[in-house]
């Protein structure tokens, strides 16, 4: 029966409904905007000294930077990414940095000394200051690297100090670093991000855990200063002037995350971001069309390489990973999928990586000698006939998603092992699933994809993982499971040498017998790409753009 | 209506919540620990890890005790309102989504108003015309909506009203009300779209179905004009299935959300959660779990509610004639 009641009741909930929404609307607007004051990081206000050294003419107000990936934490230790790298490296440094050419150079250390083969002692400049002005002291510097040496602590960059037995402060100014064994890969350690100091007060709190978390942002030594941080969303820097160096000529620099590679190039296209590092490899092209945009490439030493598990039958058959070696068209993938820009893979170390011992050049020679294994599909499957699979074998790989880089060689590599009666399937995982296996070893290895960059530049960084012994085994990176005395023997000498002449022979014989009896299948060595609006420059930007204050390298107006 | 048998109602069914989200919960629980791949590897990533570092990761964040009993802790922790630390960043969880929420309750809350104020006039209008080209149109056109799939929906309207219009931003969220607004217009409207759809069918029937009745012949032949039949009568009982489907609505707003937001790279909820389940981040994923379960189960009990206070005729409990 019909009753007006309803209609009445109706009326009112039709526009309350209406206004509920719109008040509820008002409500999230206020909350979701409430949020954005940036915290001061320093917890007081920063002593302003005088200027060490003015700063560069061309004053820029402010600077937006994207990257694919904020950090989730400023704090090293916990955390260490490139996209922390990119942010935490303007604001944090340790005793050493890496110049433009990716030389050893002081940065809270105004020099430094071997003074024998396990001991290294750094004295520390006296102008240096942490963003709430306090003096830099070795106990700071002792303090924030030894943190590392303590398993409590579980720092994800732990593995860098293994050589080191003690890192004391032995002067105000003066810290002292012991190694077990001469170890020359160590010298690197104060430059990467694993050496960046704090302040001792900071790492003895109580609040540890929430070290680099909005609520605890580390103090730094560096040019710019973190004022907010928002994970997520966005990073705030200001220039600290009271910077020991030379400073950049950005006031500000707000640093975004864009995840979706599509949307980072149309933020750049529209100038809503000034530049961005960590190009899509296999995207640079259409980063180059923009107008108004420069890209700028280096090589980035990195490697995509592929590892054949000895212990899976049948890749420990050694015409079995000559055969998939000659199915690599190394060439062709760098033309398609590195649009140009990269290198064939001979042995796991990029060519440049040898700056240290012999020029990049050299080293190029060198890998000219070692077999080359060329894409040949007739060598293929002359090399599997005499194996002890010649009918072919069938086998899975795993790949993280998202992974281009990775993905599209093993795809290239599948049809063309096809030919030969080898049936290799690809299959796509997520990053955690793809690293549980890597690292586990369960359920089975067989064959690996791997993306790698380099730790910093020397020649035996790469095979103290994929090479040596000790990377064998869960948890390293030697999937290969390869094992050979020799190899180990000279990776020893590698590390324990000084004399580059006895480094180059050690490494030299190492990489023969390892490319001899293809360890790994090393795919190609990629560029890192960067894009920066045309009337600005970053003359500085090399390999590891993530471990230098690049602001400040040859940053500014053209 | 006795109230008595309303308070009882409600009650009863927040009862009955508890026991449905521990099994929603721990359903996902269970799922998370099935699925391959660690927190703790998840967190250190593609690097090397002394085997200490990893027990030591592992230690603090409970994962070798028993499955059963690490739920348990983490029901408890609920319970006494420690809702945990994530794993990947540290911070408590509270903060992460407190963080995030308010963006994603604007965008929910925008896509909705902008599927009721455009789908409710729509669907009148296509009962209105019943039958003609009109309807057709309105029908053809929403039902497109809700079958495109909402992330090629959020892509087109990116690259044409951002890219080639350049009417709105293209990615950020905007700070400060108007801003965000702005910000959050386009992956609001690419959200409604398929919102749309279910409102503008459902008003369409519900309508047809009240323009068929008695009362409205009767209205008519007393001579009272359209305006006042629609506005008074017809348009008001017909949004009694409208505020039932706003519960349906609610539900589907939390998938699009996820998608509009990696699409629209906006640091909502919705990216949290993909990020967090890519990342095995076990306290962040249970977090949002309960949180969405709680919403749903809130929002569908207040519909309810709200539904006996618009239709009298509803009780609870006796049936009363």
């Amino acid at each position: 029966m019909f009753n007006s009641n309803p209609s009445t009741l109706c009326r009112g909930v039709s526009l309350r409904l209406v206004v509920l929404l719109a008040a509820l609307l008002l409500i999230a607007a206020a909350c979701s905007t409430g949020d954005d004051e940036p915290t001061d990081a320093t917890g007081g206000g920063a002593t302003e000294t005088t200027a060490a050294a003015g700063t560069a003419s061309g004053d820029i107000d402010e600077i937006t930077w994207a990257l694919p990936f904020l950090p989730e934490t400023l704090y090293v230790p916990h955390e260490w990414t490139t996209g922390q790298g990119v942010v935490v490296s303007l604001a944090q440094e340790g005793l050493l940095a890496f110049d433009d050419d990716l030389k050893l150079t002081g940065a809270l250390a105004e020099s430094w000394e071997q003074v024998d083969n396990v001991t290294y002692v750094y004295t520390i400049r006296e102008n240096a200051t942490f963003h709430d002005g306090s003096p830099v002291t070795a106990e700071d510097v002792a303090a924030s690297m030894s943190w590392n040496l303590d398993p409590e602590n579980f720092s994800f960059v732990d593995f860098f100090y293994f050589p080191v037995e003690s890192i004391e402060a032995t002067g105000d100014l003066e810290v002292t670093v012991t190694l077990f064994e001469p170890d020359v890969t160590w010298q690197y350690i104060p430059a990467l991000m694993a050496g960046f100091v704090m302040p001792a007060s900071q790492l003895a709190s109580a609040d540890i855990d929430l070290l680099g978390t909005p609520d605890l942002i580390p103090i730094g030594t560096g040019p710019y200063r973190v004022v907010e941080f928002i994970p997520g969303d966005r990073v705030v820097l200001e220039r600290y002037d009271g910077y020991w160096g030379e400073n950049g000529p950005a006031k500000q620099i707000t640093i975004t995350q864009i995840p979706d590679p599509q949307q980072r190039l149309l933020a750049m296209r529209d100038g809503d971001i000034d530049g961005t590092f960590d190009l899509p490899e296999t995207e640079i092209d259409q980063w180059q069309a923009l107008d108004g945009v420069d890209v700028i490439t280096e090589p980035a030493l990195g490697l995509v390489v592929l590892t054949l598990d000895y212990e899976t039958h049948p890749f420990g058959d050694i015409h079995v990973r000559r055969a998939i070696a000659h199915s690599l068209d190394q060439e062709g993938l760098i033309s398609a999928v590195l649009k140009g820009r990269g290198e064939r893979g001979t042995v796991v170390s990029p060519p440049d990586t040898w700056i240290p011992v012999i020029p990049g050049d050299d080293a190029r020679s060198f890998y000219a000698t070692l077999p080359q294994y060329e894409f040949d599909m007739e060598k293929a499957a002359a090399e599997l006939a005499q194996s002890a699979v010649p009918d072919g074998f069938e086998f899975t790989v795993q790949v993280p998603g998202g992974a281009d880089i990775m993905l599209n060689p093993l795809l290239s590599l599948a049809q063309n092992l096809e030919t030969i009666g080898v049936t290799m399937t690809v299959e796509e995982v997520d990053g955690a699933t793809w690293e549980e296996t890597y690292f586990t070893h369960e359920p089975g290895l067989g064959m690996q994809v791997m993306e790698y960059s380099a730790d910093f530049v020397d020649p035996v960084n790469y095979p103290t993982l994929f090479l040596w012994s000790l990377g064998a085994g869960p948890g390293g990176f030697n999937t290969s499971n390869y094992v050979n005395e020799r190899v180990d023997e000279l990776i020893a000498v590698a590390l324990a040498e000084s004399d580059p002449a006895a480094r180059e022979a050690a490494l030299k014989e190492m990489f023969e017998i390892a490319r001899e009896d293809v360890a790994t299948i090393p795919v190609y060595y990629f560029d890192t790409g960067m894009a920066i609006r045309s009337d600005l420059k970053l003359d500085g930007f090399n390999a590891f753009y993530y471990n230098i204050p690049w602001a400040i390298r040859g940053f500014g107006p053209k | 209506m006795r109230s008595g048998g309303m308070g009882r109602y409600v009650a009863g069914r927040l009862l009955l919540a508890i026991p449905l989200l521990i099994v929603i919960t721990f359903a996902v629980f269970a799922l998370i620990h099935i699925a391959p791949g660690t927190p703790e590897r998840a967190l250190l990533g593609a690097r090397q890890a002394s085997p200490e570092t990893i027990a030591a990761i592992r230690e603090q964040w409970n994962l070798d005790e028993p499955f059963l009993l690490q739920y348990f802790l983490w029901l408890k922790a609920v319970v006494t309102g420690d809702i945990g630390r994530s794993i990947q960043s540290s911070e408590a969880v509270t903060a992460a989504i407190g963080r995030r929420i308010g963006l994603t309750v604007f965008l929910g809350l925008y896509a909705t108003l902008i599927a009721l104020l455009v789908g409710i006039p729509l669907g009148m209008w296509a009962a209105l015309r019943r039958g003609s080209m009109t309807d057709r149109t309105v029908v053809g056109v929403s039902v497109l909506g809700v079958s495109a799939p909402t992330f090629a929906v959020g892509l087109l309207f990116l690259y044409l009203f951002g890219v080639v219009l350049d009417w709105f931003p293209v990615f950020g969220a905007g700070e400060g009300f108007w801003d965000r607004a702005y910000h959050l217009t386009l992956p609001a409207l690419a959200l409604a779209l398929a919102l749309l759809a279910l409102i503008v069918k459902i008003t369409r029937a519900a309508m047809i179905d009240e323009l068929d009745q008695d009362y409205v012949a009767f209205a008519r032949s007393r001579g009272l004009s359209q305006r006042r039949i629609m506005g008074r009568y017809v348009l008001r009982n017909s949004l009694i299935p409208v505020v039932t489907a706003t519960g349906l609505i609610v539900v589907g707003l939390f998938g699009g959300a996820v998608l509009i937001e990696a699409t629209f790279g906006l640091p909502g909820l919705g990216t949290l959660l993909v990020e967090s389940v890519l990342t095995r981040d076990i306290p962040v994923v249970q977090a949002l779990v309960l949180l969405t379960a709680v919403f749903v189960i809130v929002v569908n009990l207040g519909l309810d509610v709200l539904y006996t206070v618009i239709d009298p005729r509803i009780r609870f409990g006796s049936a009363d004639s």
